[in-house]
C-alpha cells in the first residue's frame, strides 16, 4: 500500500471514530468546547506517535527475537501506561503551562483505546518503520479533525436555542455523530 | 522440555521488566509536585464524561455522601 493511500485511508475512509467506532468515549466527553477538544486531539497525536514508535521497538527488538509476540498485548498496555506517565512528569517539571491546558486529559489518554489499537494494528499488518509512523500520525490526525468539526458543530447547536428537551445533551450529539458518519462514508470510494 | 522452561522463564522477565518500569515511572509521576495552580486532580471538578465513579468527577464524592 502507498503511503498516500494509507494516509488517506486512515485518516479519512477508515476513519477511527466515525467508521471504526473507537475512541468515542473521549468524542462525546470532551467535545463540549473546541479549546478542549484541540488540546485532547494534540496530545492524542503526540500520545500515539510515540508509543506506536515504542511498542514497534518492544515488538521487533524484544517480543519478535524472543519468541514471545503472544505478549504483544499486555506489553503494549504497560509500554503506553508507563509513557503517559513519563511525559505527565516531564511536562509538570519543564513546561508547567502546557500541563496546565492539557489538565486531566493528558492521564486519560491512557485509557484512549485509539493509542492500544494503533499499536496493535501496525503490528498485524506487517507496516515498516516508515508506514508505522505514517500511519500512527494520519489516524491521530483523522481522530482531531472529527473531534475539532464535532465540537464546533456542538457549540453551535448548543447557542442554538432550538433543540427541543427531548433531545437535548447526548441524543442530539448521537444524532450529529450519526450524520457525520454518513457524510464520512462519502469517502468509501476515493481509495 | 528445556525450551518450554526457558519461554516461561522469558516471559516472566518480559513482564516483570515492563511492570517495574511502569511502577518505576509511577513512583516518579508522584514524586514530582505539581506546578502552581494544576491541582485539577485534587478539585475534582471534571465533568467531561458521565463516569461518576472516577475520583476526578464533580459528583464523586457527592455520590458518596460526603
Amino acid at each position: 500500500m502507498g503511503i498516500v493511500t494509507l494516509i488517506i485511508s486512515a485518516m479519512l475512509v477508515s476513519n477511527v471514530v466515525l467508521v471504526r467506532f473507537l475512541g468515542i468515549c473521549p468524542f462525546l466527553g470532551v467535545s463540549k468546547k473546541t479549546n478542549n477538544a484541540l488540546g485532547l486531539g494534540l496530545a492524542t497525536i503526540f500520545v500515539v506517535f510515540f508509543s506506536s514508535l515504542l511498542s514497534y521497538g518492544l515488538y521487533h527488538g524484544v517480543l519478535k527475537p524472543l519468541g514471545l509476540e503472544f505478549l504483544s498485548l499486555v506489553s503494549f498496555i504497560l509500554i503506553i501506561a508507563s509513557f503517559v506517565q513519563f511525559v505527565e512528569m516531564f511536562l509538570k517539571k519543564f513546561i508547567p503551562s502546557l500541563y496546565k491546558s492539557l489538565g486531566i486529559y493528558l492521564p486519560l489518554i491512557t485509557t484512549n483505546c485509539i493509542v492500544l489499537a494503533i499499536a496493535l494494528e501496525s503490528i498485524g499488518n506487517n507496516y515498516s518503520l516508515l508506514e508505522t509512523i505514517v500511519y500512527s500520525l494520519s489516524v491521530s490526525a483523522g481522530f482531531l479533525i472529527v473531534l475539532i468539526i464535532f465540537s464546533v458543530i456542538r457549540e453551535r447547536v448548543e447557542s442554538s436555542n432550538r433543540v427541543p428537551q427531548a433531545f437535548k445533551g447526548v441524543a442530539i450529539a448521537l444524532i450529529i455523530t450519526a450524520l457525520m458518519t454518513m457524510a464520512f462514508f462519502g469517502f468509501q470510494g476515493l481509495v | 522440555m528445556p525450551e518450554l522452561v526457558i519461554k516461561i522463564l522469558l516471559t516472566i522477565a518480559v513482564l516483570a521488566g515492563l511492570v517495574g518500569l511502569f511502577i518505576i515511572s509511577y513512583l516518579l509521576n508522584k514524586r514530582v509536585p505539581r506546578p502552581e495552580g494544576c491541582d485539577h486532580e485534587k478539585s475534582s471538578q471534571c465533568t467531561q464524561c458521565a463516569n461518576h465513579s472516577c475520583h476526578l468527577h464533580q459528583n464523586h464524592n457527592q455520590e458518596k455522601g460526603d
